[in-house]
């Protein structure tokens, strides 16, 4: 019998491209309400790790569980329903650049719920009002900054309250306030909406605000698992040399 | 939809290029299938196919215009001395609308849209996959195929007939402006020979054919932008190899159209 509360499953989960394998057995458990890190190296497959999980990638082998639904298994129109209950927000946003912002939360809206247009327009103004973004309602994503762009995804992200997100490097390519702000508006989101969230970051500011357990993938393995203070006073080698780069308050 | 992969580096080999056009041979039939498939499923997203109609037949409409009108202009004064050596000038205006209405026309056009649409599916296309746009409809459960796609291509199938129409009618201005220009010739003399030279079995076969171009420049600019990768770079090789592809297609299947026209409206 399936724990309830592990809403995220992946048992033994390989993934490789070509020669390289880029992941090799992982298994992970999310539990409902926990915001997960998952660290790594460039090219050490946490990205791949969430695609496979929301069935971007076609695992080699392997099982992932959302709420005890086999992604791996599932029909386009069985996944499309788990997906109506999750979100990805994408390391470059990936805002559809021929629509306003506006339409880029109406369309992810509309398409998913079935919602008036006129509940529409006030959901859209209420969750730009969350991102503190309203005054970019009818701009292009071609007009805004990284940071802005950042929090509009985020704001067509949530539009449709998910259950669980995944954020794929939220902080890349920010300035450290930016940074940081965006941590904390995760955090702010996570709160108020009572998301489980799976987030991949190089960042230790924003796993050390948003975190609640954090996995460190290398070689295609997880290599360490446990609290961002636990991982940052490690012994080990190799964590050392990799928060010594950081400093974690 | 598992399309094969190809080869993307610098410098391929005799076998990998080899490889690469069986796959792009594949590719497209798996496209292909998945777009009539696709097509009839609801929500048929009319708004969507009319407003890439709009896009693209504004597009090429300056460009056409320019082209069709030439086309006529130039058919006509290159033939013009040859049917006066042979005393035959008085047939000029019937042969060159004939050869406007039945190749001229339905091939350039396509030619032209090919370079125009085809090439800019593939780039707009191919942007969205390498900014993770196409993977973002996809999470939001959007069907990014039946949306992007299919939207577009039903859009060129049914653009490029009205277009060709457009340019026969121009192009038979140009015909006339040539011959008014060398020979005075006034407008009932021309109507009445263009008309009387033009049957309905021409007229069928070559907008017929225009269907299945504008369904090429579609499926080969959609299918070249969605599988592209390699950011900008792949961007860039998309567009300039949707316009190759589809040009080389549209004339071989035109001299397969030709053949079969022919066996069922001989001349």
């Amino acid at each position: 019998m399936a724990d309830v509360n592990k809403i995220i499953r992946v048992e033994n989960l390989s993934k490789r491209f070509g020669d390289k394998i880029v992941l090799d057995n992982i298994s992970l458990d999310v539990e409902k309400g926990e915001n997960l890190v998952v660290f790594g190296r460039s090219g050490t497959g946490k990205s791949v790790l969430l695609k496979c999980i929301i069935g971007l990638l076609k695992p080699d082998s392997g099982k992932i569980f959302i709420k005890d639904k086999e992604v791996s298994t599932l029909s386009t129109k069985e996944l499309n329903s788990v997906r109506k209950f999750t979100s990805f927000l994408f390391q470059g946003a990936a805002l559809y650049d021929s629509m306003t912002v506006r339409e880029n939360l109406k369309f992810s809206l509309q398409r998913n719920v079935e919602i008036s247009n006129e509940d529409a327009e006030k959901k859209i103004v209420r969750t730009l009002e969350m991102v503190s973004l309203v005054e970019a309602i009818d701009i292009m994503p071609s007009e805004l900054s990284g940071g802005m762009k950042k929090r509009i995804g985020l704001a067509r992200s949530i539009i449709t309250d998910p259950e669980i997100m995944f954020y794929d490097e939220p902080t890349t390519g920010l300035d450290p306030i930016s940074s940081k702000e965006i941590s904390e508006l995760i955090l702010e989101l996570q709160k108020q909406l009572k998301m489980t969230s799976i987030i991949v970051t190089h960042d230790l500011h924003c796993a050390n605000i948003i975190s609640d357990r954090n996995i460190f993938l290398r070689d295609g393995k997880i290599a360490y698992q446990g609290k961002i203070e636990e991982l940052a006073n490690s012994q080990d080698k190799f964590l050392k040399n990799f928060f010594s780069t950081n400093i974690v308050e | 939809m598992n399309l094969p992969n190809h080869i993307n580096k610098k410098d391929l080999t005799f076998r990998e290029r080899l490889y690469n056009f069986f796959a792009t041979i594949t590719g497209l039939t798996i496209f292909n299938w998945e777009i009539l498939k696709q097509a009839f499923i609801p929500p048929l997203e009319i708004p969507e196919i009319k407003k890439h109609m709009n896009e693209l037949g504004i597009k090429t409409f300056p460009i056409v215009s320019v082209t069709g009108f030439v086309i006529g202009l130039v058919i006509v004064m290159q033939s013009e001395p040859v049917f006066v050596r042979f005393g035959a000038s008085d047939f000029l205006p019937g042969a060159s609308a004939l050869s406007i209405v039945r190749e001229l026309a339905p091939v350039i056009t396509a030619l032209i849209f090919a370079g125009r649409v085809s090439s800019g599916i593939g780039a707009e296309l191919g942007s969205m996959r390498v900014t993770e746009q196409i993977d973002a409809m996809e999470v939001s459960a959007i069907n990014p195929f039946k949306y992007l796609v299919v939207t577009r291509v039903i859009a060129t199938t049914m653009i490029l007939p009205i277009l060709t129409v457009y340019v026969i009618f121009l192009a038979l201005g140009g015909g006339f402006f040539a011959l008014t220009l060398s020979q005075g010739m006034n407008f009932e003399y021309y109507k009445n020979a263009v008309v009387e030279s033009i049957k309905f079995g021409d007229l069928i076969p070559s907008i017929s054919k225009t269907f299945v171009f504008g369904y090429i420049v579609g499926l080969v600019g959609s299918y070249k932008g969605y599988i592209a990768d390699g950011g900008t770079e792949g961007v860039g090789k998309a567009s300039t190899t949707a316009v190759v592809l589809a040009s080389l297609i549209i004339l071989l299947i035109d001299t397969v159209l030709v053949k079969i026209s022919l066996m069922i409206w001989p001349m």
